[in-house]
């Protein structure tokens, strides 16, 4: 039976503001993350028995009227993503504002919920305006959790960030504009009606595909995200990173395969969007190489991450009668990258607070002291790089037997190298992990549940590719 | 023929701003701009949006404008010449863009006949309200989220500054006497959206208007800060939880049953009255 999808995105609305009240705030945070992910584990679990795709008008009213959820494979997927990583982080961040940052915990919970009520509306919405509010709730939600820690270096990247997300969001709200003053209609399934067999407008798209570009750190963009990413405290880098500059990824997707027509224009696109990824794959990649400080090399490889997805623009174009696997590929990619890179800054704040610094010189030899969170780093890095029986080792499979089934060998030796160079940034995380150098080992002990949670989220990352095949049905289903 | 003198008012009030020595008088030129755009707005026959603007971009702006200059040391908006030439680079190519694309707009049939087809079944007679509170009301919800978010957003970072305000008996006791009808009148705005031209937001933009006023004048609210903390929470928490309280009756996420629906509709333009007031008041104050 299904569910009422508006529970997903009102009950996380409704916690993040019963969190304001002292008294209630543990409360309230343990009950509606545990009910918030069990909603999410239920519709997953729905997509892959019941009815999809299932469409709910929202107040009855149908489609160039009203707004509509829709939950297929794929957002259902999505919304298990979210479910899980919300969990576990919100179980380590009980710990950490027990520990440490006590003022700040005050009112984390409010964004956390708020960017979690976001993140579900985003998944589930149908409609391009309705998109439009829910990236802006996802930004201002994520944009008070860069500045959280409250000193210059935080305020200045989030007022960088407030500004690029302010100019995407007007880019977005412009096409959608440009959208609806021609075709009447904001409803996405509406939208590719109208748009099947055309190939006359393209103009929307472009401001469309800037905005979104910007909202998930392509190259060019790039630069708001590393600062952003780093300089806040753990719990709240391991959402941004892992999951606030996916939506926009994923819309791309959607607007891409199932709404765009079939245009030249679209196709040079899509070459663009394939080299800024490739660039920024390496150029990500290099910069992630270099870093001193454990948290911006976890940033800057979110950059080289993200480029996966923009890296095979061209197989979405072109993959028509290959669209089970590219999404299946493309889903397996941002689960497998949002749960490992969650698990890694979540380790990364165990390192800082048992060594009071984050350069990687100082990093704890976890291996010794704390071998849960070193096993955390472990499968997540591996699933990073891609080793096999990893989920990202699955999802760059995928990739790479479709590109050279299509026949675009860049694309697949570029991805290759990015395997190699995320190694290399990998590995000195674990050789650090490592080292018994006396003056490097702390042996304090680690809140319990902070090692915990960032275990089971490296070791889902990694075991996840194990049992793809049953993750990915609802995707197969439609 | 006045569309085009507004516009070139517009575009000049815009270019004054920018380039002004005086910090102060390119806040006064920007709200004159904000002022333009709401007769703009006017012109196209778009009240409520008007209403909103002019409240909003000319006096609400205009406080907070005057608090930042206050606050400030510096006295003129200096601007290197990179950023002038990126802004102006991208202006170009965004007006040689707009140049291309609007010819390719085609006049057609949008949603407007339906929306007034099912005006009868949406529990008011205001057929923008009608849009915002229930066929699109899904969108209000999370744009009142916005706005909690927002400044809940403000206040979690604690940015400490002082409130800034004149000292002048004359203004206390005369913001003391406008203060009641300020109130009721932004009610009664807010009453009207049911039926015409206003709505929650805009009466409650006004109110918010009337307390900055009242803040400025050096007064203060006999309100507990939780009590504020509570009113700025209603308009998304009363909106959530009726969303909520349809959804486990049966009828739907945000469903209203047709007898309910005016009801229902009512009591969300109040709690969203309450909160747009008080939450644009706190943002002025910066704390609560």
């Amino acid at each position: 039976m299904p569910i009422d999808l508006g529970y997903l995105v009102a009950l996380p609305l409704l916690a993040s503001l019963l969190s304001l009240i002292p008294s209630l705030r543990v409360y309230t945070a343990f009950i509606f993350s545990l009910l918030s992910f069990l909603l999410s584990l239920y519709s997953f679990i729905y997509t892959l028995m019941g009815d999809i795709p299932l469409y709910q008008w929202i107040g009855g009213w149908v489609a160039p009227l009203g707004i509509g959820f829709r939950l297929d494979g794929l957002s259902g997927f999505f919304l298990l993503m979210t479910g899980i990583i919300g969990f576990f982080v919100a179980l380590y961040s009980f710990s950490f504002f027990k520990v440490e940052y006590q003022r700040q915990g005050k009112v984390f919970w409010f964004f956390f919920f708020f960017l979690w009520a976001g993140l579900n509306a985003f998944f589930l919405s149908e409609d391009l305006f309705n998109l439009y509010v829910v990236l802006e709730v996802l930004s201002l939600s994520a944009l008070v959790l860069v500045a959280l820690p409250g000193h210059r270096k935080a305020i200045k990247a989030s007022l960088n960030y407030l500004f690029l997300s302010i100019l995407a969001s007007m880019f977005y709200l412009l096409g959608v504009a440009m959208l609806y003053a021609n075709y009447g209609v904001l409803s996405m399934s509406l939208l590719s009606e109208k748009l099947a067999g055309t190939h006359a407008f393209t103009y929307a798209l472009f401001p469309i595909i800037v905005a979104l570009a910007i909202k998930s750190a392509l190259l060019p963009f790039h630069f708001w995200l590393p600062p952003a990413h780093s300089s806040t405290v753990a719990p709240a880098s391991a959402l941004l990173s892992s999951l606030v500059v996916k939506p926009p990824a994923y819309l791309m997707l959607r607007l891409w395969l199932e709404v765009l027509p079939k245009d030249k224009s679209l196709e040079y696109l899509s070459i663009v969007l394939s080299l800024m990824g490739a660039l920024a794959i390496l150029v990500g990649s290099y910069y992630a190489i270099r870093q001193k400080t454990i948290k911006m090399l976890l940033a800057y490889s979110t950059v080289a991450q993200m480029g996966y997805l923009f890296l095979m623009a061209p197989l979405y174009y072109h993959g028509e009668s290959f669209r089970e696997a590219l999404l299946q590929a493309f889903a397996l990619q941002v689960f497998s990258h949002a749960l490992a890179k969650a698990s890694m800054f979540l380790s990364s704040g165990n390192a800082i607070y048992v060594a009071r610094r984050d350069d990687l010189s100082y990093m704890p030899g976890f291996a010794h002291s704390h071998p849960l969170t070193f096993f955390a780093l472990f499968f997540s890095g591996a699933t990073l790089i891609g080793l096999p029986l990893s989920a990202g080792f699955v999802a760059k499979f995928l990739f790479l037997g479709l590109s050279i089934r299509l026949g675009f060998i860049f694309q697949g030796s570029i991805m290759l190298f990015g395997s190699l160079l995320a190694s290399l940034y990998v590995y000195p995380i674990w050789r650090e992990s490592f080292s018994s150098h006396p003056t490097k080992f702390y042996d304090n002990p680690i809140p319990q549940l902070m090692e915990l949670s960032a275990f089971f989220l490296g070791f889902l990352s990694f075991s996840s590719g194990i049992v793809t095949f049953l993750l990915l049905q609802g995707i197969v289903r439609g | 023929m006045l569309d085009f003198a507004l516009g070139i008012m517009l575009l000049s009030s815009a270019l004054v701003s920018l380039h002004s020595k005086d910090l102060m008088k390119s806040g006064v030129f920007f709200l004159i701009f904000g002022f333009l755009s709401g007769l703009i707005w006017v012109r196209l026959e778009a009240f409520d949006v008007a209403l909103v603007e002019i409240i909003l971009g000319s006096a609400i702006t205009g406080f907070l404008i005057f608090k930042l200059v206050k606050g400030s040391k510096r006295r003129a908006l200096r601007v290197s010449a990179f950023t002038k030439a990126w802004a102006g680079l991208v202006s170009l190519l965004f007006f040689l863009f707009m140049l291309f694309y609007l010819p390719t707009i085609e006049r057609q049939d949008r949603v407007g006949r339906l929306v007034y087809e099912n005006l009868h079944k949406s529990g008011v007679e205001s057929a923008v309200n009608a849009v915002l509170l229930n066929f699109r009301g899904y969108d209000t919800l999370l744009e009142v989220g916005v706005i909690t978010l927002a400044i809940f957003g403000l206040l979690a970072l604690e940015l400490k500054r002082e409130a800034y305000h004149w000292d002048n008996p004359l203004l206390q006791s005369f913001s003391k006497l406008l203060l009641p009808f300020i109130v009721f009148f932004s009610l009664y705005i807010t009453y009207l959206g049911t039926f015409s031209v206003g709505g929650a937001f805009q009466g409650g933009a006004l109110l918010a208007g009337g307390l900055v006023f009242f803040a400025l004048a050096k007064q203060s609210l006999p309100l507990k800060k939780s009590l504020i903390l509570l009113f700025m929470a209603t308009g998304l928490g009363f909106f959530s939880l009726v969303g909520l309280f349809y959804a486990l009756l049966g009828y739907g996420f945000l469903t209203y049953p047709l007898k309910l629906s005016t009801l229902t509709l009512i009591f969300i333009e109040l709690s969203i009255w309450i909160s747009t007031a008080f939450l644009l008041y706190t943002a002025y104050k910066g704390k609560l």
